[in-house]
């Protein structure tokens, strides 16, 4: 069992109502991406899900041409990303294939997926998003 | 601070690489064996008298060191399983040469063998992370993650393509004088340019292929050594660390910049002392960061320092002699000991037609382990002559 696994049902339900719930730590404050059931900042075991702003910037994008698993095959090229949240954690997440290149903010939304929910990140004007 | 023992008591013996190819009937076993039994028989040695085993491999299991104790007919004091990927082989020497000096083994053999993934192994369980985080967004694998890597590394610093070819298309070159290399064809940068894309930054050359194989070498003291006229090299600096620099929002440090201090201050030597770098080359742009992390250049620079060199085993910057990965293939674990191999190689004087000129002294860099977004695990050492094999020139330590 993966540290953050006991979060990944309740994560995916939240998608499946368009929201971002992420294990925040009680003690220091600290959001974890990739889910844990306890802190990585102060090992503290008091996290709890809260719903976290989505708003980000776009630290890297790719396109994938190949992938290991048949499922994805229809859809490449696939446009993946790395984002670093407000919130403070790094996230990997689908991009649209119009998302313009030059786009750095980005509002990451938590969608159903196929085994269970997958972040998107879109760009933050089309989200309805302020830059900051 | 940290004082670290040097490690120059302790040999390293019988560089070996073993059973390269596409694909195999046997299992991990079989090449852990074959190493060993090679190494055996090139140091003159009985298997009884092995008592360490440290090894490296990621389709051993279910099976594991212990278990190979029973496999090979071995009854060790030391046993040591190193999960640590592209840097298992210099963590393997660390550990094996802290057991000789400790008196817990006086022969230990440190291996890495691999096999191909299983048909259908899509590596989705290669961590908890990247099986939650990472697999579901395309199932890309290490080329996903280390594509944001690369792309966001080239647009900071304005490398082109070709940068990133030139070095594949030099190891492709060394590669031609080492009959284990399973990607012998020439290739030239045009070559390297058409490859099918495997992702945006990524064309099918800045891949590793998959193989299965096997690397090892033997450590006793060096007095043993001595005593047997074994041509043997000594590890005279090495540095470890994991999880590096969280900060980075992008993985671009992979040492800071103490620890590429202390690496140079224990052996006394300076980067431009090495006479040629074997760097863990799971994709160009890991090379580069090395090259950085370990005092050739500034960050961001590595590209243009680069070319204005000749990276073959025959130029002024000698680079993956033996072709490293990219050009051997990748046979998982055993990766992580390519260019540990092949520095002991050239520093005692055995690597046949590719023999770097005066190859007393040289830096292997180890770096692996994606469990996220960036690799968390990387070694690094510095490789200098022992004792040459015979006929190749004495070249002793100052």
């Amino acid at each position: 069992m993966a540290s953050g696994s006991v979060f990944l049902s309740p994560f995916a339900d939240a998608a499946a109502q368009g929201r971002l719930m992420l294990p925040v730590c009680a003690r220091c404050g600290t959001v974890q991406y990739p889910l844990r059931d306890f802190c990585g900042n102060c090992l503290s075991e008091d996290v709890q899900l809260q719903e976290i702003d989505g708003g980000g910037r776009l630290l890297a994008a790719t396109r994938l041409h190949r992938s290991a698993d048949a499922r994805f095959g229809a859809r490449l090229p696939l446009r993946i990303g790395s984002v670093r949240l407000d919130a403070g954690p790094t996230v990997i997440a689908f991009l649209p294939s119009d998302m313009p290149r030059d786009v750095s903010r980005v509002r990451v939304r938590a969608e159903p997926g196929l085994d269970g929910a997958v972040l998107w990140a879109h760009p933050a004007a089309a989200a309805g998003a302020e830059a900051p | 601070m940290k004082v670290v023992r040097p490690w120059r008591d302790v040999a390293i013996v019988a560089p070996t690489s073993f059973g390269y190819a596409k694909t195999s009937a046997h299992g991990v076993p079989w090449f852990v064996a074959g190493t060993l039994r090679h190494m055996l028989e090139t140091a003159g040695l009985e298997k009884k008298e092995l008592d360490g085993l440290a090894i490296a491999s990621y389709r051993l299991a279910p099976d594991h060191g212990a278990s190979m104790s029973e496999h090979l007919g071995i009854s060790p004091t030391f046993l040591a399983d190193l999960p640590y990927g592209g840097a298992s082989g210099v963590i393997a020497v660390r550990r094996a040469a802290r057991a000789v000096q400790a008196g817990d083994a006086e022969l230990v053999a440190c291996i890495g063998a691999d096999v191909v993934p299983a048909p259908g192994d899509t590596g989705v369980n290669f961590s908890t992370f990247s099986r939650d985080h990472v697999y579901p967004y395309g199932a890309g694998g290490p080329n996903a993650v280390f594509s944001l890597i690369s792309e966001s590394y080239a647009a900071q610093h304005g490398v082109p393509r070709e940068a990133f070819g030139a070095l594949c298309v030099a190891q492709r070159f060394n590669a031609r004088g080492n009959h284990h290399a399973l990607l012998r064809d020439p290739m030239d940068i045009a070559d390297y340019l058409a490859a099918r894309p495997i992702t945006d930054a990524f064309g099918l050359y800045d891949c590793v292929m998959r193989c299965c194989g096997a690397e090892g070498v033997l450590l006793m003291s060096v007095a043993r050594a001595e005593s047997m006229g074994l041509p043997y090299a000594v590890m005279t600096g090495s540095i470890e660390r994991h999880h590096v620099n969280p900060a980075d929002p992008v993985q671009r440090s992979i040492w800071p910049a103490e620890d590429c201090r202390a690496l140079y201050a224990m052996a006394g030597r300076s980067p431009a002392q090495m006479r040629f770098v074997q760097a863990y080359d799971d994709y160009p742009v890991i090379v580069l960061l090395q090259l950085e992390g370990l005092g050739f250049c500034a960050a961001g620079e590595a590209a243009r320092f680069l070319a204005g060199r000749d990276m073959r085993f025959c130029g002024d910057f000698p680079l993956n002699t033996s072709g490293g990965m990219l050009s051997v293939g990748q046979a998982g674990a055993a990766g992580g000991f390519l260019g540990l191999v092949e520095a002991v190689r050239q520093v005692t004087g055995q690597a046949g037609a590719r023999a770097v000129r005066d190859a007393g002294v040289g830096l292997v860099s180890g770096y692996g382990t994606v469990n996220y977004d960036r690799g968390l695990c990387a070694a690094a050492a510095i490789i200098e002559t022992g004792r040459r094999a015979a006929g190749t020139g004495v070249q002793a330590l100052p």
